[in-house]
């Protein structure tokens, strides 16, 4: 097969599929008969409503991404503190592992309206939402993490007479970073979806208005279908551009040394 | 006309012979086989579909040769993407919305009233501080993201407008005696004073000078296809409205409760009492009346595109009265 | 008059649970400066001889003195060197290799003059920066052994540290290993499965038997020290690995067979 890409490669595979890609929509739309065209706005019409609703998209954007964020980052510093504390006790792993199970499961649109009453509408209840769908993953992933230590290296800083909190944060802790960031990456996926599905039961325009959830249901409802398309396209790039970050992140944190990172050829 | 069932017969040649003998010979009208219509209703039955649920249940349209299936929506009906892509043949909605979407491109015709005045509006509690639309500046109103009236107050009056989404229940309503929130004037009020709050004032899109009608809508393929059928269901329609006015609203009313087990007999007298007494069906203005049922004014929406154009919420140009309405499925 | 034992087992026995006694009865004594090589049939209970010796494990039975305490009070005077490098693979050699002090809160600038000088013991001194995925497993035992010596134990515990490499990479380390004690002169305990490693390392091999686990004889090694890769090819070499052999062999043979 392919022998290690280089890089220059690498970049112009998915360039190509993305052009073909584009091909094939474009011709899609014009297929279509005329007054079904707006079925499938094309991708000129995508990008003109872009550019027609920058403004509007844009502070959408931000404000979605501040809820997501700020959610996320909540996610993160509860649930690692949380996971410390489940993976000291397995009774209490015990106890609580069903009602977090109980919390993830629950549908985000029916969350959603109770959120509304409990904090209101806007930024908090979009907020406190995304933090409900992205605390799970971190929270089971770190965990598992935490009580995964090798059981030598344990053992060996039961020969060395270690304290508790060496032994958390010198061994488990660095140990269970791999799935740590596995976690987070799920969550980050997951992240924007939850905000943006927050965003469209509770959001509202007050403030500098709604995020990217919101934005949609007005296009959806004004049947403005190519920047429906265009809000679509940025909520995409909003989860790539978390992603890649998460990605980031786990890069400098476990290159040097997990297998993960390994290159094929050595 | 019934085939020939797939087990294996007695003796094979008789339904053939029936069917022939069927075939041959002339059929009643009434048994002639009804052409199916579907209609997708902007929200659950109730007294604002009186002519569709009188003339369905009284017969009109089956007089007409057509089997109508009233389709109730809801919170989540999407009345609009229906129609466009046929998946319901009519609908009902607003049609300065309708406008706007045709203006988008989406493939409507609109071909009947059922409103000569749209009673859509913004609730205000009794005694709340907002008396005039000037008032609205930098509020908060529950509604519906999208509703073309709050874009247009923006535009007439220059307000700032804040807009958190409609989850139709009157609750937030209730809980706050700053709160605004969108509603049909025949309808939320009622169930605002069963839940124990007082009447609530009413801020109606008309006396903002956004006159609009309901209207009922098909796709423009529909439109073309059957031509005839349309003209049998408007007739059918508009003596279904003007039997459920004038007459004994009962045969619908009892349909409306089928469809729909809130619908209590208090509230269907309040609202038909209130489609009564403000003259929504017929017409408010002096020339309105029996006559008026059903009727489309193409000067009433030229005026209405070009009220839009001028405040921006429509391109120059883009639709115009011909393009989007038609007087040809009106009874004459 | 002999010096005291450094290490004293006094009618040790050890069973896990309800099970069956996997040590009995097991009494010796080592001397400062002894090289012991514990070798048996699987199952003997070496390896848990020499974790009961470390602390890692509770006695069931008799009693375990180190330099007159128990082994739990004498921790800081052991090391031990397990099977697997057990290295944190996400520190390098050189944090690896000073992290038992920094467990016990010795600054750093002690630190790095203890790490630099044990790495250059076991030759890696140019590796300091390099982490864990990055070496052979012969190098990783070595920065293993680097890491055990950091704290100038008196006791040095290795369970089959060289089990897993092959037979040139373990004999240039059974040289190492000598070539350290030279250095420094703990006591060792060596847990093995080759008899020609005991045999070389050691100048006293403990000859475990199985079911349940006891003593069976102890074999006096008296080659001189220090030992090179010359002492392999002398006759005494070849003639005490055949005598460990047969007393292996014999021991083997009589075991109950495995239930």
């Amino acid at each position: 097969m392919i022998a290690p890409m280089r890089p220059l490669l690498k970049a112009f595979l998915p360039a190509v599929a993305g052009a073909l890609a584009l091909a094939v929509w474009f011709a899609a739309h014009f297929l279509l008969e005329e007054e079904m065209r707006f079925l499938l706005p094309s991708p000129a019409a995508v990008l003109q409503a872009l550019l027609d609703h920058r403004e509007p998209l844009a502070r959408a954007t931000l404000n979605t991404s501040q809820g997501a964020l700020l959610g996320f980052g909540l996610a993160v510093v509860v649930s690692v503190g949380l996971a410390v504390v489940l993976s000291w006790s397995p009774i209490v792993r015990t106890s609580l592992y069903p009602y977090l199970m109980a919390l993830q499961m629950t549908p985000l649109p029916v969350l959603a309206p109770i959120c509304v009453i409990w904090v209101g509408a806007g930024l908090k209840s979009v907020a406190l939402l995304t933090f409900v769908i992205a605390f799970f993953p971190l929270v089971v992933n770190t965990t598992q993490g935490l009580i995964s230590t090798d059981r030598h290296l344990v053992e060996l800083f039961g020969l060395y007479r270690a304290r508790p909190w060496q032994q958390l944060l010198l061994l488990r802790a660095p140990a269970a970073l791999p799935y740590f960031f596995t976690g987070l990456r799920i969550a980050a996926t997951i992240a924007p979806i939850g905000a943006v599905v927050a965003d469209m039961n509770a959001g509202s325009s007050a403030g500098d208005g709604g995020g990217l959830g919101f934005q949609a249901v007005i296009y959806a409802s004004q049947a403005k279908y190519p920047a429906l398309f265009a809000t679509a396209a940025t909520t995409c790039m909003l989860g790539f551009v978390l992603n890649a970050a998460v990605l980031g992140l786990a890069w400098l944190a476990l290159h040097h040394w997990h297998d993960s990172y390994e290159r094929s050829d050595k | 006309m019934s085939a020939p069932t797939n087990r294996r017969p007695r003796a094979p040649w008789l339904p053939v012979l029936v069917a022939v003998a069927l075939g041959a010979a002339p059929m009643p009208a009434a048994e002639r086989p009804l052409f199916k219509i579907t209609v997708q209703l902007d929200w659950m039955a109730e007294p604002e579909h009186g002519g569709f649920y009188q003339a369905a249940a009284r017969g009109f349209f089956r007089d007409e040769g057509l089997d109508v299936i009233l389709l109730p929506g809801g919170p989540g009906a999407h009345v609009m993407p229906s129609v466009a892509t046929g998946k319901a043949d009519v609908g009902q909605a607003g049609d300065i919305e309708t406008l706007l979407k045709q203006a988008e491109g989406l493939p409507f015709v609109q071909f009947a009233a059922v409103f000569q005045d749209d009673p859509a509006g913004i609730l205000v509690h009794a005694d709340s501080s907002v008396q005039r639309f000037e008032d609205l500046q930098g509020r908060t109103i529950i509604a519906r993201p999208g509703w073309a009236f709050l874009d247009f107050l923006k535009k007439k009056f220059g307000l700032q407008l804040n807009v958190v989404a409609q989850n139709f229940s009157s609750a937030a309503f209730l809980s706050n005696r700053e709160a605004l929130q969108q509603g049909y004037y025949i309808a939320e009020p009622y169930h605002i004073i069963k839940a124990g709050g007082k009447m609530p004032r009413f801020l109606s899109t008309w006396d903002a000078g956004f006159r609009g009608y309901a209207v009922l809508v098909t796709s423009r393929r529909f439109s073309r296809a059957h031509p005839e059928r349309l003209r049998a269901f408007t007739r059918a329609y508009v003596r279904g409205w003007q039997e459920y006015l004038e007459g004994d609203p009962g045969p619908a009313h009892a349909a409306m409760k089928q469809a729909n087990a809130n619908n209590t007999d208090e509230f269907m007298a309040f609202s038909r009492k209130m489609i009564i007494d403000e003259r929504l069906v017929v017409g408010r203005d002096a020339t309105g009346g029996s006559a008026r049922i059903g009727r489309l004014d193409p000067a009433r929406f030229a005026a209405q595109i070009t009220l839009l154009e001028e405040l921006g919420l429509l391109p120059k140009g883009r639709v115009t009265a011909a393009s989007t309405m038609t007087t040809d499925f009106l009874p004459e | 008059m002999p010096p005291p034992p450094l290490v004293e087992f006094r009618e040790v026995a050890k069973r896990f649970g309800d099970g069956p006694p996997v040590l009995e009865r097991i009494s010796f004594a080592a001397q400062p400066g002894d090289f012991l090589a514990l070798i048996g049939p699987s199952g003997c209970g070496k390896s848990t001889l020499l974790r009961l010796l470390a602390g890692l494990s509770p006695l069931t039975a008799g009693a375990i003195a180190v330099d007159g305490r128990t082994p739990a009070d004498a921790a800081a005077e052991l090391a031990f060197v397990f099977q697997e490098p057990t290295l944190l693979p996400w520190l390098n050699v050189a944090h690896n290799v000073e992290l038992p002090q920094r467990l016990r809160g010795v600054a750093p600038a002690d630190r790095a003059a203890t790490r630099r000088r044990v790495l250059e013991l076991v030759r890696l001194g140019d590796r300091a920066a390099a982490y864990p995925r990055q070496l052979s497993g012969g190098q990783k035992m070595r920065v293993s052994l680097a890491r055990a010596l950091a704290l100038a134990p008196r006791l040095l515990l290795l369970d089959e540290p060289f089990g897993a490499l092959d037979e040139m990479t373990r004999e240039h380390l059974n040289e190492e290993l000598l070539a350290i004690r030279a250095l420094a002169a703990w006591t060792a305990f060596f847990v093995t499965h080759s008899v020609a490693e005991a045999v070389f390392l050691s100048n006293r091999i403990l000859v475990l038997a199985t079911g349940p686990g006891r003593l069976h004889t102890e074999i006096a090694v008296p080659l001189p020290y220090p030992r090179t890769s010359d002492t392999r090819l002398s006759r005494d070499y070849h003639d005490l690995v055949a005598h460990v052999s047969r007393v292996l062999r014999s021991v083997e043979d009589s075991a109950p067979p495995p239930r």
